[in-house]
This record gives structure tokens, sequence and C-alpha cells, in this order.
């Protein structure tokens, strides 16, 4: 999906298609500068940010754990009595219980899974840049992974069609930065979090975003034709296929100063051999290449655990340990200037079903990494799980709202946006994640 | 690499031309072309020939009753493939090839739709329920939508991929009744509560798959067969209040009867009407469907609830054949893929190879991990992330994993000189369905391959022009619509 910004509709037929070459270099140029200096609108509110790093401004990596994860098996509530009670097969022990498996210690409250040792030293070391929020969801809530995922991605409730969040936002912060990228997703499909009217651009690897033809002057032919035919008063699905195209032109073009074959992780980081290290390896180095890219997103699937827990959650908890572990390694002091969100659509149910696995919950978890986040801590209220206190008498309450964390990193991390653009109606009520 | 610079102004010039481009709005191709294109994989030789002889409404008539096709060259080229002991393999090769070489191909664009709309991942599900999954979507093409729903909720694939093998009465697993209701039948806003998500869990207790002794009949995989198991069944009333279902609960054996009694009120629902009749508009027709033939599709649709009657009468619509609905739906990656594959009546003797293109192209065959299936919008394909894929692993094919024989293609008096050839291509890969500026440009680049090799090369010397022209048309943008 190429968002609905086809960015060069208008009076095509008059602008030659070098003119678009050259004005994405000369944007690039000044990204290179360092062109992030804040223009907000009069609204906004902008938090002081930290010291400068080595990257030309702030970035905001997310990972969407689709399919719910199991935020009571992430970061498991051991030291809740009505826990172990509710999920006698699959519960995860506190440390040194003696149970089945058992958990690496948060707090007196919480363990996390025993799959993730590299994020869990990260939550133990001095001056920790690992926070959680717990019991993290929105009401009235939604057990549909599409239709939560969508709520989560676009933080509008009510309202069809909606731009994503983090749209919605570069739309509120137009004139802080020329960067022809803002926000680019690894991933074959637009996310639903960058759609919108702003240029927002998907594509799968560093490695797939280059023209390959038996014979050079395809390329020219292609372009040429692609750059000059008018697509003004076109169908849908025709100005569509010209505007996928450019956009992929022009992402050949603007990536193609990173080499992914020489790229040398920093501070001896290691990236697993996997589609999030991969993934996660590849975002280190469009961070690094200075291009003025604000958003990353890369997506984990697979979450959707209605059975058998124990064989399952260690291979998804698994790949993200490795990869994020490896992420932040390689980033070392840069990581000041990036934060790493981790979301889900939802948390499962508290009680355990009869596969041993958990249908789909309410409440769920953020995990917040880099940045100037207050780490080693669960952020946000903690409703419990005796049954009294559950949705329903089932699920985790939402007593953390996620957008509120969304406004946190914006406001606080990312410099500051406009409140009412990116989330209407809402309060900002910081939770002291950053 | 750039272009020589004068060259580069002389088609820069032929754009801004008054004239080179035509007003957006006429339909640029016949009716016979667009039928074609949204009830085939693209048109080859051999429907292009039938279609010609029959005119379009008996040829459509004619592909709705499949049996009376003869597809023996289909299955015996499927019988000459390389054997192969991996069965999900099996499941996606024979799926791809299917829908390449059939030439029932209404009925496999039905699979194609059908196995989408029951998403199952083969990643979880196994290559031999896939088969008979395949078998029996084409099977029910036409069918009556309850017969094809009762056949879904059966299917071995689905019942371990929504988790109904792995459902207990003390907890029942709620993941297959909802996707039931909110993705296979009535829609998220389709009239159902949480309440009656967690009723009609209970209702498909019981409902598994287990091994049985082989049986002579179809695919049917002797190892994961579906069962009824009453005592892993919830016994008792069980009531969908928001829905207004209810059933009192049947004894031992006969406890399937809930859920297939909940199958057919979900099949009866208006929800379930509104949701299929659009989605197959949106398969067939346009992304925003006229909203006139909508309404007359699903009336249709609910009067008959026959697949068959309901695709019929979209064809047969007023409105389906528009200046707005030609060429107005991009190709998903497999169905550019099979395009290719048919407009170049490519030799296909190894499926293996469409099955890894469409790895290659990020759909994988059968291996969609969301229980949604892929989307049917346009845009959804257009993006960078669909573009780079087909650019450079599709086009660079042809001629190699993907052989064609060019001088059958271009038969005993082929097309002399760039305008006859340009023409010859884009009729043959885009029902010269192209602006007159990108017609001139083709025909300036294969007149610029022309030049150095003199007057009547030989069909060697042309063939690797061919190649690279057919892979700069199959680029187009024009050639990722249908």
């Amino acid at each position: 999906m190429t968002c609905k910004c086809n960015h060069e509709n208008a009076g095509d037929a008059e602008k030659p298609g070098m003119d678009r070459r050259t004005a994405l270099k000369v944007s690039l140029a000044a990204v290179g500068a360092a062109a992030l200096a804040p223009r907000l609108p009069a609204e906004a509110i902008v938090r002081p940010r930290m010291p400068a790093s080595r990257l030309p401004g702030r970035a905001t990596v997310v990972v969407f754990e689709r399919g719910g994860w199991d935020a009571l098996q992430l970061f498991a509530p051991t030291g809740d009595a009505n826990y172990a009670l509710k999920r006698p097969t699959t519960a995860i022990g506190a440390p040194g219980s003696g149970a089945a498996v058992t958990g690496l210690a948060m707090n007196s409250l919480f363990s996390m899974h025993p799959s993730m040792p590299g994020l869990h030293s990260l939550w133990t070391q001095p001056a920790s840049r690992l926070a959680v929020v717990h019991a993290l969801g929105y009401t009235p809530y939604h057990r549909s992974h599409f239709e939560s995922q969508d709520l989560f991605e676009t933080g509008q409730f009510g309202v069809v069609n909606a731009d994503g969040w983090i749209n919605r936002h570069l739309q509120a912060t137009t004139g802080i930065s020329t960067a022809p990228v803002r926000a680019l997703a690894l991933m074959n499909s637009l996310p639903r979090s960058m759609d919108g009217v702003f240029p927002c651009f998907a594509f799968s690897s560093l490695e797939s975003l280059q023209f390959q033809a038996t014979q050079p002057d395809l390329r020219a032919y292609l372009e040429t034709i692609v750059d000059y035919t008018p697509t003004v008063g076109l169908s849908a699905a025709r100005a569509g296929s010209y505007a996928g195209m450019k956009s992929t032109f022009d992402l050949i073009d603007m990536f193609s100063g990173i080499n992914p074959a020489t790229y040398v992780p920093q501070n001896g980081a290691v990236y697993p051999n996997t589609a999030m290290g991969s993934s996660f390896e590849q975002t280190a180095m469009i961070l690094r290449g200075n291009l003025g890219v604000e958003f990353i997103q890369i997506d984990q699937g697979g979450w959707d655990h209605h059975a058998d827990l124990f064989a399952n959650i260690p291979t998804y908890a698994g790949a993200l340990n490795g990869a994020l572990s490896a992420f932040v390694q390689d980033m070392g002091a840069d990581m000041a200037d990036v934060a790493v969100l981790c979301m889900s659509e939802f948390g499962r149910e508290v009680s355990e079903n009869g596969s041993n696995g958990t249908d789909h919950g309410v409440g769920g978890a953020m995990m917040i990494a880099g940045g100037s986040v207050l780490g080693g801590q669960v952020h946000g209220a903690w409703p419990g799980l005796a049954t009294s206190a559950l949705a329903e008498g089932r699920f985790l309450a939402p007593a953390n709202d996620f957008r509120q964390v969304i406004l946190e990193l914006l406001m606080d991390h990312m410099g500051g946006t406009v409140p009412s653009t990116v989330f209407p109606s809402m309060t900002y009520a910081p939770l002291g994640v950053f | 690499m750039p272009l020589e610079p004068n060259r580069r102004e002389v088609m820069q010039r032929w754009f801004r031309k008054p004239g080179a481009i035509q007003p957006p709005g006429n339909p640029q191709i016949t009716q016979q072309a667009h039928v074609l294109n949204r009830a085939t994989f693209g048109a080859d030789a051999w429907s292009r020939a039938r279609i010609a002889t029959l005119g379009w409404q008996a040829w459509l008539d004619e592909q709705l009753s499949p049996d009376s096709i003869d597809d023996s060259a289909m299955t015996i080229a499927l019988a000459a493939m390389p054997p192969t002991n991996n069965q999900r393999n099996r499941a996606r090769r024979e799926y791809l090839f299917r829908c390449a070489r059939s030439r029932r191909q209404l009925q496999h664009r039905m699979l194609h739709f059908l196995s989408n709309h029951f998403n199952t991942d083969i990643a979880k599900t196994s290559g031999v329920t896939e088969v008979y999954d395949t078998t029996n979507y084409t099977r029910l093409a036409f069918a009556n939508f309850f017969e094809v729903l009762l056949w879904s909720a059966k299917s071995p694939a689905m019942v371990v991929y929504l988790d109904s093998q792995t459902s207990l009465p003390a907890s029942p697993n709620e993941n297959y009744a909802r996707e039931l209701m909110e993705l296979h039948t009535l829609g998220v806003y389709g009239g159902f509560s949480e309440a009656d998500v967690s009723a009609a869990a209970k209702i498909f207790t019981g409902w598994r798959v287990q091994s049985g002794p082989p049986t002579v009949s179809g695919n049917e995989p002797s190892s994961a067969r579906f069962a009824f198991l009453s005592l892993r069944h919830v016994q008792g009333p069980k009531t969908l209040a928001a829905l207004g279902f209810s059933t009192p609960g049947y004894a031992g054996s006969a406890g399937v009867r809930e859920g297939e009694e909940l199958l057919d009120f979900l099949a009866e629902h208006p929800s379930t009407h509104a949701l299929l009749s659009m989605k197959l508009c949106q398969y067939f027709v346009a992304d925003a469907p006229p909203a006139g033939l909508v309404q007359r599709v699903q009336q249709v649709f609910a009067t008959t609830r026959n697949l068959g009657q309901t695709v019929r009468a979209i064809f047969y619509d007023s409105e389906f054949f528009t200046p707005q609905t030609t060429r107005e739906k991009a190709m998903d990656s497999i169905e550019s893929m099979l395009n290719v594959v048919r407009r170049l009546e490519v030799n296909v003797s190894n499926a293996n190879t469409l099955a890894t293109l469409s790895n290659l192209l990020g759909q994988p065959a059968l291996g969609e991990s969301s229980p949604t299936g892929t989307p049917e919008t346009s845009a959804a394909w257009q993006g960078p992330g669909q573009v780079l894929p087909r650019w450079n692993a599709l086009a660079a094919e042809v001629g190699g994993s993907l052989p064609v024989s060019w001088n059958t293609l271009l038969g005993s008096s082929p097309p002399q000189g760039a305008v006859a050839v340009t023409d010859f291509f884009l009729n043959l890969l885009v029902d010269a369905d192209v602006p007159p500026a990108t017609r001139m440009a083709l025909t300036f680049f294969f007149a610029n391959r022309l030049a150095p090799l003199g007057s009547n090369p030989s069909s060697a010397v042309l063939q690797p022009h061919y190649r690279d022209f057919v892979g700069l048309i199959l680029r187009l943008p024009e050639a990722q619509l249908h």
C-alpha cells in the first residue's frame, strides 16, 4: 500500500522526471546536514530534548506483536496469588519456586519469561532503559484481532478509515523535517499505523531495493514512462499502480547509499539469523544512514497461541529477545535517541483453556526500550487478578491506556506533537514512562 | 543507467504532445477481454479462441458448468510432474498448476477466492489436508453457500488451523467460533456479541480430526479425517442471545447437529449475504463496486444462496463492463504470476517453480498466516513491497525458469518491425490497453534494439530482445492490473 499519498499527481505531464530525482537529492543533502530543527505548530507542547548524540534526530521503532501476545506469560505476575490458581497448567513460576517453568525476577510481583535473558539483563542493569506497562489496553475493548489491531494502530475509535497514529503525528509536525521518508515499514505492505495522507513507505528489506533487469536500458525506459504519464483523472487502481512505482524508484534511489553487505554491527553485537534479527539489523543500518527516518515499524506475527503455551511462547519470546538485545548492543550510546515500542492488540484471557493455551483477552502489556525510558520498572496501575477485579470476571482489566504511552513517547522522546491531532478527545496524562 | 540525453528528450517530448494521452474513462478493451481478465487467471490462446467462437455469454455459461469442459490436458500434465515426497510442496504446486493450466478457469478463480476466504495456513496444517481443501473448494466452487460453509467447518485443515482440534469442554477454545462469525459469515459488525462467541465455542466442542482407515473416495486423507467426539462436547442447551439462535442440545453423536444448525443459521443471515456479496463483487468487479450492482448481486445471493448463480449475476450485470470497471483491479502476486504464465503460454514442466516464485513474490501459496486471508483490494498490492519482487523476480524468470517458446508464440508469420512487434506484445500481455505515449516509447525501445541487427535477423538473434521487451512490458503499471 502506498498511502493515500500520490505525492506528485497534479501536473505530472509538465513535471520532468529528472526534477523529481534532483529534488530528492537536494532534500537528502539537507537531511544529511541534520535538518531536523524543530518547527512545531504553535499549539504543540515541546519538551526539552536529551543531550544530542550521533544520530541526526530522534527515532522510534515500533514492533507490533501480532496475534495478541500473552502478557501474563511474558511478564508473569508471579506475586499475584490468583495467577497460579487461574493457570494451573501454564503459569510461569517465580524464580526458585520449583515450578516446571520459572521466570526471571523483575520485582516482587512480576517475573520475565525465561526465554528472554538478554532483555532481563537490560532490565536489571543500573540506569535501566527497559520498561513495561502492564494491564494495558483501552475501553470499550474489542477481542477481535483485526478490530483491535486497527484500534491500536489508529487510536481512533468509531472513525471509519482513520489515519494511523504515526501518520497523524507526521501530519501534525510537517514543519520539523524535510526528509523525504520520515516513516517506513520493513514489510511488504504499509501497516495501518502509517496509513494516511502523509507519505509513508513499506518494503521488505534493503536488499530488495534494487532494480534488477537483464539489460540496463529497461529501467530508463520504464522510469520515463512512469514519471511522464499523467495520472490526473485516472481511476484509483490505475493511479495507484503509477504511484506505487514512483515510490519504488524513489526508495531505490534514496537508500542506494546503504549497502547491507558491508554493514558491521558495533559494540560486538551479533544479530541472530532470524527474520526478527534481520529486521532489527536493517533498522540499525537505516538509522545509522542519517536519512532522517523517524519511525520504523517491524512486525512480529504468530502470537495467537490458543494452544500449548509452553511449546509455543519460547520460540517467539526467544526471537524477540535475541534480536532486540543485539539491536540495543549495536546502537550502544545512540540508544538514547532511539525508543523501541513492542505492543500487541490484546492480552489473553486470564484463565487457560483446555488446550493448554489461552483465548483472546483484554489487558495486555507494552515493552519499551531505549530513549530516556525509566527502566527496570513496571509502570501504571496493576488491577490484579482477583476475579472481582477482572473485566467480565475473565480478563485483565485495561487499567492503563496505550495511547498515553504513545503520547508520552511523542511529547517527550520525539520532541513534541499536537495531542489533539494524534488522539482527539484524549486528555494527556502521562504515566511517567519517559 | 541513464538513456542518452537526446533519446530521453525525444521520449519526453512524446508525453507532452497534445493527444498523446487519451482522456481517462473510456473502456480501452472489449467485453470479451474484460470477461477473460476477471473470469480467468489471464487470457491464454485456448480461452481467447473459445470465447471468440462462443461469445462471452455462452463462454461464461460453459465455464459455470466446469464438468462439461475437457480438462484432460491439465490432469495429464499434472500426473507427469516429477514426484515429490513433500506433501506441503505437493499441495502448493498442485494448487498453482491447476490455476495456471486448467481450462475450467472460472472454477479455479472461485477456488482462489474460497481458499482465501476460508484461509488456512499450510505451515500449521499439513500437505494432505491442504490437498483435500483445494480439491473440495474446487468441487464446491459453484455450490450453495451453506454446503461450502459446512464443508469448511469440517475441513481437517480448518479444524486444526482454528484450534477446534484442541478445544475441551471445560474451557472451550474460541478461535474457530469467533473467526467463523467475524470472517467467514457475518462480519465484525454483523450482529454477534462476545457472549455469542463463547456460546458458539461450546457448540463446536468435539469437532475434531482423527485418523481412520484409508478410503477410496476422493483425496480424503486417512490420517486426518473429521470426527465428532461426543465425549468432548459440552452438553445441554446453548443460546446466542444477540443473534437469536438457540439449541436445546443433543445427546450423543447427535451433538454435531448443534453446529450444523448454527452454520445453517449463519448461512441464512442477511449479514452473511451482505458480506459475501460485497467480497465477491470486490474480487470480480472493482474495489469499490457500483452500489446498484452490489445490491442486485446481493439479491440473487439472498434468493438463491448459490455461488454459481451469484457469480453469473455479477458477470451479466449491466454495470460489470463499464469504463469504471475495466482494468480497475490490481492483481495479487499469485494472480500476476499466473497471468504471465498463461499469456506467454509458458510450458511449466516442473510446477515447483511456481511455488518457489510465489514465495519470492511475498505471497506463498496456501501460506497466508492470518485467518483474514489476503486482502481483496488493489491498494494492498501496489506498494514498493509488491512492485519490487514483481519487477525483479517475475520478469527475470521469463525465458529462465518460465521458459517461453517464442516461435510458437509468434506463429508462422511473426510480426515484422518495431511497430508490429510492439502491437503484438501489447495486445498479448495487456489487451493493448496502454496510453499512446507509452506505446510510442515501447516502439522506440524495440526499434533501437532492431537497428544494429541488420535486415532479417534470425529468430535466435531476436529472442533475447523479445525477452527484454516482454520484461519491460510486464513491468508497466498497466500490466499489474486486470
